[in-house]
């Protein structure tokens, strides 16, 4: 599946970098080539050029196709280069993006604090890890996670 | 309901959304931290999260 996906976006990129290349009368076979292609890669190329075009050096730009499989670019001086490729999101092969830790901690933090507050505001007791924990001691462990939770948020402001 | 209550559903409410949010995004192969909108939230659950704080001591 994979391979088969990653021959497709190949053969459209040869394509295209072919119709970059046939500027040139005595190129001219290349767009021939080019424009032999299905209706769904000749969109696909479309898509790419218009977005090669208006995109400035250092930018990126996405292009997906008909099936939702998506490629992203990066222009640089040289052309572009695949700087990320779902093609596999439909899959278990997912391809996972940065994900920062300083982010998820604060939301994990956040829902501890609120799940220790209400065992705090309820009364009752909760047992972690076979510790049960009371009231007073679940209110200073939801303080001590928002607080935590509201670090870490500010931390991920500067660092993700 | 009082305040801490308020704040302790906003608390819940907050981090279940952002980290399926967050989750959502990194799965679908885009950066959470590029998103536009992720920024704001990292400053709403700080700022909530200092208010929890603050109800929950004084």
């Amino acid at each position: 599946m994979l391979r088969a996906v990653r021959s497709t976006w190949l053969a459209v990129a040869m394509a295209i970098t072919m119709a970059f290349v046939a500027t040139t009368p005595a190129q001219a076979g290349g767009l021939a080539q080019a424009d032999s292609l299905s209706a769904e890669q000749r969109q696909v190329r479309d898509a790419f050029v218009d977005s090669y075009q208006s995109t400035s050096v250092g930018q990126s730009f996405d292009v997906t196709n008909a099936d939702g499989r998506e490629l992203t670019f990066v222009k640089t001086t040289e052309g572009v280069r695949v700087s990320k490729d779902t093609a596999d999101s439909s899959t278990t092969q997912t391809m996972a993006a940065d994900f920062c830790l300083a982010a998820a901690q604060a939301a994990v933090y956040a829902i501890g604090a609120a799940v220790f507050a209400g065992v705090a505001a309820s009364g009752g007791t909760i047992a972690v890890a076979g510790v049960v924990i009371g009231p007073s001691v679940a209110g200073m462990f939801s303080a001590a996670l928002a607080g935590g939770g509201g670090l870490s948020a500010l931390i991920a402001q500067y660092i993700c | 309901m009082n305040v801490v209550v308020i704040l302790g559903w906003l608390e819940l409410a907050l981090g279940v959304g952002a980290l399926s949010w967050m989750v959502w995004h990194a799965r679908n192969g885009r950066s959470p931290a590029q998103q536009r909108g992720f920024r704001p939230l990292m400053a709403v659950i700080a700022v909530i999260s200092v208010l929890f704080v603050i109800t929950l001591v004084i």
